[in-house]
Parts: C-alpha cells; sequence; structure tokens
C-alpha cells in the first residue's frame, strides 16, 4: 500500500529524462512525417529524409547532454540526491555518460540503416529505433525492478520488431520470430523471478532489497550466501537466466546467431551493442549493488552464491563463443558467436568487481573497467556491423569471403577494419588491448580467496583471446591477401563513418585511455553508492513478507 | 490484517504450477500460437505471485517506495498486452513467408 | 638526450605516416624517403651510441617525471606511478637498438629495385615496424615494452602476407597467429610478475616500470615466493610446475621461445623465412629473433632467476637440441633461404644455452652474439636476395661457380658465411666462444655436444659456399637455352645500393671480430647486475632452498666468474 500522501513530482528533475523525452518525441514526429507528408514518395527518397531527421534525435541528446556544460557549472549539478522520481531512475554520472554512449551508438545505427533499401516502411523503422535506444537508456538509469522491467521490454519489444523489417527476406523473418520468442521466455522467467524477489523483500527498490538482504544476513548471523534458501535461489536464477538471454551468455544463446545473420545488419548491430551494453549495465547493477549480499564467496568454502553460477556461465560462455565461431562463414554470425565470447570476458570482470565490492577496496575501479571494456566494445562492433551493411547493399550478402580484395579497392576503410578487429581480438595499440588489460589486472588485483578461481578464469579468458585471433584474422586475409572480381562498389557514407569513427575510437583511447577510463570509473562509483532517497529519518524495521508466517507449511526463511 | 482464509502458500503454489505449465507449453509446443499463449501463462503466474504478496504483506516500509505489488501487476498486464500484439504481428509475417504457424519450419538459417 | 630517444622511436613512424598518405608515390621517390628516414635515425642512434655513459649498468637517457619515476604519466592505476611512457636504454638494449637501425638501412637496400608495386605502403610498414622495435628495445615499462612486442606483429603480418613468396599467406597467418599464441601467455606472465610484486613489496606499490620491478622482485625473500625448488625435491610435476616462480617462468618464457625461436617452437621460421621478401627475412632473423633473447634475459633472467635455475637443465637439453637439430636440418636443405632460415635455428640454439647458463661469461657472450647473428644473418639472406633477383631461383643445385659471375658479391657471401661459421678472427668466433666456455663451467657434457654444433655449422656453410661460388660456372636462367655459360647480359653486376647495404654489416663482422672490446664495455655492466640475481652456481641442483640474492663477491665462484670475462674481453 503506497505512502498516503506521496510528495508532488517534481518537474525540474523531467530536465534529467530530458534526452529519453526527446527521442520519444522524435520517434513519434519520425512516424508522422513519413506516413503525412512523405507520402506516396518512393522508398529510396524517404530513406535519406527520414534518415537523416532520425539523425536530429541522437544529435538533439547530444546538445541537452552538453547543455548544463555550456551553462557552466552548479547549474544542474551538485545535487545532494541523484535520484528522480521518487528514487526509481537515477540522474547520476553513470546514466549520463551512457546516455551519450547509447545516443553515439545510435547515431552510427542510423547511419548504417541509410545505405540501402531494405524496406518500405521508413518511419516505422526509424522510430523503433529511436524507442529501442529509449528503453536502454532507462534501463541504464533504472534503480527499480518495474522501471528496470519496463525498460527492458521497451528496448526488446522494438528490436523484435525491427529484426523482421527486411523485406524480401524469410531469414529477417525468421530472425525477428527466434528473438521474439526466447527474447519473451526470457522476459517471463525474468519477472517471476522479480515476483520471488518481491516476496522476500517486501521492495523492488535495488538498495531496499540490498538493505533487506544485509540486515536479514546480520539477524541471522550468517555471512551471507544462499545455502539453503531455496526460494532466494530461485529468484537469483530466474533473472540471471533472463539477463544471460538479453546477454546472449551460454546456455541462452541460442537466438543470437541465427537473430543477428538474418536481421538486417544495422538492426545486428543494435541488439549486439546497445541492447548488450545496457542489458550488462542493468545486470552489474542489479547483482553488485542489490543482489550483492547473496554473492557467496569464491574461494568455495563458506556458502554458495550467485558468484559460483557467473563464474560457470562466463567460462563456458567465453569458451563456447569462440570455438564456435571459428566454424563460421557469414560475418554476422561470425560477430554474433564474437559478441557471445566477449559476454563472457565481460562476466569474468563483473565477477572481480564483485570481489572488490565485497572487500571495499578499489571497487569503482573494477567495475570502471568492466564498463570501459563495454563502451570499447559496443563501438568496435557496430564499426564491425557496418562493414556488413556494407556488404549487403553493394552484394546481397554478408559472408566474409564478400570482404576479398577491399584491401586494394578501397584501402582506407580496409585498414579501419583491420583496426577495428585487432581491436576485437585485443591487441595493442588498440583500445581492446587497453580495456582486457585492464580488466584482468583488476581481476587479479582482486581478494587473496578469490585469486585462485579468478586467475583460472583469466588464463581461459587468454586462451580464449588466442582462439579469437583465428576467426577475426580470417577477416584480415580476406581483407588484404586475397583478391576478388566481385566487389560491393564503393561505400556509401553512412557505412562509411561508422566505420572510420569506430577505428579512430580504438586507436584514440587505445593510446590514451585515460579520460575514458575516469569517466567510466566515476559512473561506476556512482552505480555502487546509489541509495534510496532520503526517507522519514526513522526507518522501522523492513517487513519482508517472507518472514510473517505462513501457514501451510511452506518454508521461505532460511 | 492478512486477508481471507486461504494461506498464502497456496496462492505461491497455484502461481508455481501456472509457471511450471507455461515453461513446459513453450518447450513442448510447436504452433506459434501456442507458445504465445505459454508465455502469457508465464507472465500471468508472475502476477500471481506479485499480487499475492502485496495483498499477504504488512504494512510496507519505506523501502517499498510508492509502487507496490498490485501496480507492478497492473504494469506487467499491459505489458504483456504489447507482447502479444507484437507476437501477432511477427507469427502473420512468417505465416506470410512459410503458409506455416509451426516454429520448426522456420529454419532458412542454419541452426 | 631523453628527447632525443624519443624523436629517434618516434621518427620512423612518423615517416611511415607520411608515405602512408601518399600512396600514389612511385617507388622510386618511396624508397628515398625511407632511405632517408632509415639513415635519420641511424644517425640519431649512433650519437646516443656515443653519448652512453661505457660502465653504468642502469637504463639512460630516461625523464625523470616530476613524481621521481621514469617517463610520462599515461594510464593511472590505482595510487602508483601508473602506466607510463618511460624510455631508456641499458648497454643491453643500446647495442640491440644501435644493430635495428643499422639493419633497417640495410633493408631498405635490399627493397631497392625488387619492390615496384604498392611501395609507398611497403615502405611505411618497414618504418612502422622499426618503430615497434626501436620502441620495444627502449621500453623502461612493462605494458609499453608488450605494446610494442605485440605491435611488431602487425607490419610484419602485412610485409610477409602482401609482399612475400606464393605461399605468403599461409605464412603470414602461420606466423601471426603462433606469435600471437605465445606472446597473451607472456602477458599473463607479465601481469602476475606485477601482481607478486604489489602484494609483497612494502609499501605495497603498484609499478609496471622494468627497473623497479626487477629491483622490487629480487628483494621478496625465499619464503614469499612459496619455496621454489628443484624437480629433484618435488615428486609430482604438477605441484613442481605450480611453484610461483616456474610458473611465471614458463608463461614468459611461452612468447619468448616462440620468437627466439628454440627448438620444439621454431615450425613456423622456415616458412615465414622462405615466403617473406628479402628485407622481411633480414628484420626477422636480424633482429626479431632477438627480441625472444632480449626478452628472456630482461624478464625470465632477471625477474625470475629461481625459476630460471629449477628450469636450467631442461632449458639447456632443449637449446642443445635446437642447436643439432637446425644444423642437421639446415645439412638437408637445397634452398639456400631454408639453409640461412634453419642455421638460426642453430645459431639462436647457442644464444639460449648462452643465456640459460646463467654465468656472467655465457650471457655476455650470448648478448654479443644476437648482435653478431643479426649481422651475419642479415647480411647473409641480404645476399640470397641479391641471387634470387638475378636468378629467380634459390636451388643451389641449379647454380655453381657464381664467383667468375659477380666476383664481388662472392667476396661478401663468402666473408658473411665466415663469421656465421665462427672462424677466428671474425664476429662470429668472440660470441660463440665466450658462451662454450661460460655454459661448460656448468653444464660440460651439453657444452660438448654443443661445441658438434659449430663444426657442424661450418660444414654447411661451406657445402653452400662450395656449390654456389666455387666450381664451374652454371647459371639457372641459361639451362632452358642450351647456350647458356657465357650469356652475361641478362646478370647485371653488383649494384651500389646492394653494396651499400651488405658494406656497413660486413665491415662490423670484422670490427667485432677483430676488437670486441669497446662492444663488451658496454654489454657487461648491465648483463652483471642481471647475473648478480642469479643464485650461486650448483645452488640450483641443491636440495636446499634458494637464496635469490647471492652480494657480489661473497661467494667464490662468482668472483670467479668474472674475473674469467675480463679474460675474454681485453
Amino acid at each position: 500500500m503506497p505512502p498516503s500522501s506521496p510528495p508532488p513530482i517534481d518537474f525540474s528533475q523531467l530536465w534529467a529524462l530530458s534526452p529519453e523525452i526527446l527521442l520519444t518525441l522524435w520517434g513519434l514526429v519520425l512516424l508522422l512525417v513519413d506516413v503525412g507528408p512523405l507520402r506516396g514518395r518512393p522508398g529510396s527518397s524517404r530513406r535519406k529524409t527520414v534518415g537523416s531527421l532520425a539523425l536530429i534525435g541522437p544529435i538533439g541528446v547530444f546538445a541537452l547532454l552538453l547543455a548544463p556544460l555550456v551553462a557552466g557549472p552548479g547549474a544542474g549539478g551538485g545535487d545532494p540526491d541523484p535520484t528522480l522520481v521518487y528514487g526509481t531512475i537515477a540522474g547520476d554520472p553513470l546514466a549520463t555518460s551512457f546516455n551519450g554512449v547509447i545516443a553515439l551508438l545510435l547515431a552510427m545505427v542510423i547511419g548504417m540503416s541509410m545505405a540501402w533499401d531494405f524496406t518500405e516502411h521508413w518511419g516505422a523503422y526509424f522510430a523503433l529505433l529511436l524507442w529501442a535506444a529509449v528503453g536502454m537508456m532507462v534501463l541504464v538509469a533504472a534503480e527499480e525492478l518495474l522501471i528496470l522491467f519496463l525498460a527492458l521490454e521497451l528496448m526488446t519489444i522494438c528490436l523484435y520488431l525491427a529484426a523482421a523489417f527486411e523485406k524480401d527476406k524469410r531469414r529477417s523473418a525468421e530472425a525477428g520470430m527466434k528473438y521474439f520468442v526466447y527474447g519473451s521466455v526470457a522476459s517471463a522467467l525474468f519477472l517471476f523471478g522479480l515476483s520471488l524477489l518481491y516476496g522476500l523483500t517486501g521492495t523492488t527498490f535495488l538498495d531496499g532489497i540490498r538493505r533487506v538482504l544485509v540486515e536479514s544476513a546480520a539477524a541471522t548471523g550468517e555471512a551471507g550466501g544462499l545455502s539453503g534458501d531455496l526460494v532466494g535461489a530461485t529468484a537469483v536464477l530466474l533473472i540471471l537466466v533472463g539477463f544471460g538471454f538479453k546477454l546472449a551468455a551460454v546456455p541462452f544463446h541460442q537466438w543470437a546467431p541465427d537473430t543477428y545473420e538474418g536481421a538486417p545488419a544495422p538492426v545486428s548491430a543494435w541488439i549486439a551493442s546497445g541492447s548488450k551494453l545496457a542489458s550488462l549495465v542493468a545486470l552489474m547493477k542489479v547483482l553488485l549493488h542489490a543482489l550483492a549480499p547473496w554473492a557467496g564467496a569464491v574461494g568455495g568454502e563458506a556458502g554458495g552464491g550467485w558468484v559460483l553460477i557467473v563464474a560457470a556461465i562466463a567460462a563456458a560462455t567465453m569458451t563456447y563463443g569462440n570455438l564456435a565461431a571459428l566454424a563460421q562463414r557469414n560475418l554476422k554470425r561470425m560477430l554474433a558467436y564474437s559478441s557471445i565470447a566477449h559476454a563472457g570476458y565481460m562476466l569474468v570482470g563483473v565477477l572481480a568487481a564483485m570481489v572488490t565490492v565485497r572487500s571495499g577496496s578499489s571497487a569503482a575501479e573494477a567495475a570502471g573497467a568492466v564498463l570501459f571494456y563495454l563502451v570499447i566494445y559496443s563501438l568496435t562492433t557496430v564499426g564491425a556491423f557496418a562493414a556488413a551493411a556494407w556488404l549487403a547493399r553493394g552484394l546481397g550478402r554478408d559472408d566474409i569471403d564478400d570482404l576479398d580484395g577491399l584491401g586494394v579497392r578501397s584501402p582506407g576503410l580496409a585498414v579501419c577494419l583491420a583496426i577495428l578487429m585487432l581491436s576485437l581480438i585485443g591487441l595493442p595499440p588498440t583500445a581492446g588491448f587497453v580495456s582486457k588489460l585492464a580488466m584482468f589486472l583488476e581481476v587479479l588485483n582482486a581478494d587473496a580467496s578469490a585469486r585462485s578461481t579468478l586467475l583460472l578464469l583469466v588464463a581461459l579468458a587468454l586462451v580464449n583471446s588466442v582462439i579469437s585471433a583465428f576467426y577475426y584474422a580470417r577477416v584480415l586475409r580476406a581483407l588484404f591477401l586475397r583478391r576478388s572480381d566481385r566487389s560491393p562498389g564503393p561505400a556509401p557514407r553512412g557505412v562509411s563513418w561508422p566505420i572510420v569513427l569506430a577505428a579512430l575510437a580504438a586507436v584514440g583511447f587505445g593510446l590514451e585511455p585515460a579520460p575514458l577510463v575516469d569517466s567510466m570509473r566515476s559512473a561506476a562509483s556512482a552505480m555502487l553508492t546509489i541509495t534510496l532517497p532520503p526517507s522519514p529519518p526513522d526507518l522501522p524495521a523492513p517487513a519482508p513478507v517472507a518472514a510473517i508466517p505462513v501457514s501451510g507449511g511452506m518454508a521461505m526463511q532460511k | 490484517m492478512t486477508g481471507g482464509d486461504i494461506p498464502l502458500s497456496w496462492f505461491l503454489l497455484f502461481a508455481s504450477a501456472a509457471f511450471a505449465i507455461g515453461l513446459f507449453g513453450v518447450l513442448a509446443r510447436r504452433n506459434a500460437i501456442a507458445v504465445l499463449m505459454a508465455i502469457e501463462l508465464m507472465l500471468n503466474a508472475a502476477n500471481i505471485n506479485l499480487v499475492a504478496f502485496w495483498r499477504y504483506s504488512d504494512s510496507p516500509g519505506p523501502e517499498a517506495g510508492p509502487i507496490a505489488g498490485v501496480m507492478l501487476a497492473i504494469f506487467v498486464i499491459t505489458v504483456a498486452a504489447a507482447e502479444v500484439a507484437v507476437g501477432i504481428a511477427l507469427i502473420l509475417l512468417c505465416y506470410r513467408r512459410w503458409h506455416a504457424a509451426d516454429v520448426d519450419r522456420y529454419d532458412s538459417l542454419a541452426g | 638526450m631523453a628527447t632525443l630517444l624519443v624523436v629517434t622511436v618516434l621518427l620512423p613512424l612518423l615517416g611511415g605516416l607520411a608515405l602512408l598518405l601518399a600512396p600514389k608515390l612511385d617507388h622510386k621517390a618511396a624508397r628515398w624517403v625511407a632511405l632517408a628516414t632509415t639513415l635519420a635515425t641511424l644517425a640519431f642512434s649512433l650519437v646516443l651510441v656515443g653519448a652512453f655513459q661505457v660502465g653504468d649498468a642502469s637504463a639512460q637517457f630516461a625523464f625523470e617525471g616530476a613524481d621521481g619515476h621514469a617517463g610520462l604519466p599515461w594510464v593511472a592505476v590505482g595510487s602508483g606511478p601508473g602506466i607510463r611512457f618511460a624510455l631508456g636504454l641499458d648497454g643491453v638494449a643500446l647495442s640491440l637498438f644501435a644493430l635495428t637501425s643499422l639493419l633497417l638501412v640495410t633493408s631498405v637496400f635490399c627493397s631497392w629495385s625488387s619492390i615496384t608495386e604498392r611501395a609507398p605502403t611497403y615502405y611505411a610498414l618497414l618504418l612502422f615496424l622499426e618503430t615497434g622495435l626501436l620502441g620495444l628495445f627502449a621500453s623502461l615499462d612493462v605494458v609499453l615494452f608488450y605494446i610494442f612486442f605485440e605491435f611488431t606483429l602487425i607490419p610484419l603480418f602485412f610485409l610477409v602476407g602482401l609482399y612475400g613468396g606464393p605461399e605468403r599467406r599461409r605464412a603470414s597467418i602461420t606466423f601471426f597467429l603462433y606469435t600471437l599464441a605465445g606472446s597473451l601467455l607472456t602477458l599473463l606472465g607479465v601481469i602476475a610478475l606485477i601482481v607478486v610484486h604489489y602484494r609483497f613489496s612494502t609499501p605495497q606499490v603498484l609499478t609496471f616500470s622494468i627497473p623497479e620491478l626487477t629491483e622490487g622482485l629480487s628483494r621478496i625473500t625465499s619464503a614469499d615466493w612459496a619455496f621454489t625448488r628443484p624437480l629433484a625435491d618435488s615428486f609430482s610435476l604438477s605441484q613442481f610446475l605450480l611453484q610461483p616462480q616456474v610458473f611465471i617462468f614458463l608463461l614468459l618464457f611461452a612468447g619468448f621461445a616462440i620468437k627466439v625461436p628454440l627448438f620444439p617452437f621454431h615450425t613456423w621460421l622456415p616458412l615465414a623465412h622462405v615466403e617473406a621478401p628479402t628485407a622481411g627475412s633480414v628484420l626477422l632473423a636480424g633482429v626479431l629473433l632477438k627480441v625472444g633473447g632480449y626478452g628472456f634475459l630482461r624478464f625470465n633472467l632477471a625477474m625470475t632467476p629461481m625459476g630460471t635455475a629449477v628450469l636450467a637443465p631442461m632449458l639447456v637439453a632443449i637449446s642443445v637440441i635446437g642447436i643439432i637439430y637446425g644444423a642437421l636440418t639446415a645439412l638437408a636443405q637445397t634452398d639456400v633461404k631454408r639453409l640461412v632460415a634453419y642455421s638460426s635455428v642453430s645459431h639462436m640454439g647457442f644464444i639460449a644455452l648462452g643465456l640459460f647458463s646463467m654465468t656472467l661469461v655465457s650471457v655476455d657472450g650470448a648478448v654479443l652474439q644476437m648482435i653478431n647473428h643479426g649481422l651475419t644473418t642479415g647480411a647473409l639472406f641480404a645476399c640470397v636476395g641479391v641471387l634470387y633477383e638475378r636468378y629467380h631461383t634459390r636451388e643451389m643445385d641449379r647454380m655453381g661457380g657464381i664467383w667468375k659471375r659477380l666476383p664481388l658479391f662472392a667476396f661478401f657471401l663468402i666473408l658473411a658465411s665466415m663469421g656465421s661459421a665462427a672462424v677466428p678472427g671474425l664476429n662470429g668466433f668472440v660470441g660463440e666462444f665466450p658462451i662454450l666456455a661460460g655454459s661448460f663451467s656448468r653444464f660440460p657434457r651439453a657444452t660438448v655436444v654443443a661445441a658438434i654444433g659449430i663444426i657442424l655449422g661450418a660444414y654447411y656453410l661451406f657445402l653452400m659456399l662450395q656449390k654456389v661460388i666455387f666450381g664451374p660456372l652454371r647459371e639457372p636462367g641459361g639451362e632452358g637455352h642450351g647456350h647458356g655459360h657465357d650469356d652475361s647480359a641478362g646478370v647485371p653486376p653488383v649494384q651500389w645500393y646492394e653494396i651499400a647495404g651488405l658494406a656497413p654489416l660486413l665491415a662490423l663482422i670484422v670490427i667485432i671480430g677483430l676488437y670486441p672490446k669497446p662492444f663488451y664495455d658496454r654489454i657487461t655492466p648491465s648483463v652483471e647486475s642481471i647475473v648478480a640475481r642469479f643464485p650461486a652456481e650448483g645452488a640450483g641442483m641443491s636440495t636446499e632452498p634458494n637464496q635469490t640474492v647471492s652480494a657480489p663477491g661473497e661467494d667464490s665462484p662468482r668472483a670467479l666468474l668474472a674475473r674469467s670475462a675480463q679474460v675474454t674481453a681485453p
């Protein structure tokens, strides 16, 4: 039962949500423009007009994000309470910086979409891309499970539809269908886990869940972990499964290769970058903040927890992803498996962050390293998918062999693609190397008790990097060492600038990672320290539902 | 405060059973419409959980915030409606391409 | 001087970028740009050689940062000094640094007439490779070292893959993946070293600086290293491998052993050498293989001395197998380039033997031999390139009596071969003799077997000379026409650029052979500071826990060895 008189919403807070609001409204405008003034025009001219209009969305977001900087310090900053709308949404550096990243990725995806005519319904298509971005932004900012669930749904429902947008292609419809079936089952599992968690703790706020769990652990005198807590374990497991689907972690990855291959390249890029980015940030918020008391020990002797599950998932994910990628001929399918493998690496980083969160030292640095990795991965992956869009436009297909001879025909873009591949392998001097190094250093720097397990994971990750070199090298070989008489033609501007931008980012942040590392660190520390808005000072004891006596004999307590 | 004669655990057992049936349906049924129905069943099982937990809880502490189980459930119902709409649209699209509503037939991509 | 070092390292990068931005340049203009850049780099590095303080073991020409650490801060990690852009040269690095800049000039001359297509890209790749190599030898920061280490892969991959022989794709991919696989394990080992240092040093400092790590790791007591013991003591192999220093040693070893390459890891080398363009082979053999040896010295020997001591018998055995195997395989080759490639495996075995014998004399010799091998093998590959350009074959059976056609070339080839075969008075001898002398005191039997390798080396090289240089004139091009013997029109004499490329190498071969003292003077102090960390002789085989640091002058065997070094280096 809600408090009797909730404080009225402070509308000045909406300023912090302006990027989301802008993109939502702009999506509607695009829809209307497409069915209104542009009605009856041929598809390709509408593609150009609506696409250029759509680009105004992310540009507007940049303008909104930069406005406080231009207005000078103190205009919007210095707010002691970083949460908005009753504490359900965070307006912290994490949300701000990731709004920028998501807008950048969105701009790149829109650019790629303008490369060729794969649909007639351009207004709807670009509106879906924009709304998916809104879902991602809210997902990153969510501090409450309902908002988190709604954002997740907004993001994925838009993407289900966008994946099926390529006309005349059976595989596109199939991609959307498979994505939908797997995705909505994952949502249902996640929701059921959420409902159990709500029952156990009596709250849906991430910080509230954390407090309840900490206090109940203190009450029972146990060090935490999940041993013996069947319902809690089920809840955690279901939530992990839900996130596992979104991240395409093994064994919940089956949809990813089919969807990435079947969907139009820009949509695949959007699923691989934006959706994965937002889901992983949300996962980190839930695991590192809300469920941290249930983490359990990594070393092994004291009680199980989700840490061991995540460790197993991480190991399986990176190994399976890399081995399966070796056998692929299609560029998008190869990138799908590579994105599975990268999800595995990032989960290793999440584990390290968990260990450091518990030991209290340099938690923000470990979590920041994961965020850094995430941003770099997203940018490079979008660049790589842009190559697939280029092939699809020129040749109507996107196999790795179709890249043959591009090193001679378009040397500049081929070099940029090569840089992206090197960054995905993790070779210096690219950002991929710095991000891997930073993350694995944090892993090794973690608590001594956990180090042997984590060391094994890092060793496995490095072995996996070697394996990954084999299939990324195949792209390099196609680009530079082979000749072909079939050419996709010169790259359209919408394809070339995302590739160049991603390559510049890969080299730039490889040589000078400090700015991004610092901002990701501050984002991570904001993520880990966020608390509920100041409520009435005398905080009564929480009343988890499971603590009340339940007649019927179902043991829900520890 | 706890309402009625029916204990909480009954609701929970019912919800779990519905959820399990839904999960089984997703895994076992091959007809796309049936899969969609099974997903709905799972979502609604979660709804029952949410409402039951809300109804049986003591006066929630301030951590609970203004959003309680019922509101969650209402939002979930709308989300479920959106999912059905999207799902039906996709099924129609696939039906037009394959002339079948059987998810196993959609196999243009190497599994 | 610190600025000059940075400029020297970055100059080729700038030259390369300039070439990349002008892809329409024809090959004549491109080669002049490349030559100017490499010559300027060589001049700068010679200035550095001149400015080097002889007798100082520490790294010179390093920036002193505001916070007391070398170099400019680059990436902050925790509260420590962080990853820094720190460059500096000690004696060992200086020698290899100068060698690199010299061999780059040679490789530009090697490509003078053979590369005509896509020449700007080609020379740009060469120059990128030079920056990678110079930076690698000058790095004082492990991460920087690793970045340059991996960076060298990329230009070489394209050099072999784009400008190589018929099998170039397979060669470049094999080379790329092989080296990458090893180097990632090396990365893990380096990270492990950093973490070990961070855990056990007091006060805890997270440093990435190579000198600080070397210094700090040597101060960690044996107890903290969790009793690294020789194999004789522990019965289970897994327990043995999990001893920290052994484990870290093996991780580091993986990458460097593939670079060197030591015996079981050498399979990529002949393929890459045969397919690479001449300049690629010169650099591969001349400098890139030295990266492995340099890594052994900098990381394996200096940072995990106990692990080295424990594993030394096995490492020496591998090296000796490599020496004999390489020599025997070289003996069986009919392709001159393959022969030189396998001779590299054999000679690098000598260098590894010298390093892992862990005596001052042998390590000293090994470092000098790295320079020598760079010069002689570089010269040999350049000679093969000269041959190939004229006859488009490298089959020894199809040629003979080249002496009569190209007398100057024959002289070059003979001199380089004799240097490689360790004929006294030339540089191979002053490098290999100390190696054998030094390792004999510790591993006498292995040394005797290795000495057979020298004899075999002389045998296959002279066999090659006999076939190619001496005997009646047989030229491959003429055979098909039946009247070929006197058809000299198709075979141009040795060109000025070929002489310019080879002459400095040959001059150095003679100079080092006659008067090695200036070279030893610069190498020895740096080597001495590393050798000082080794357990005293014989401790590696005893059952007692090792002492990491043996104070200089305290134990007689080391003092004795130091004296004998003075004999070798007059």
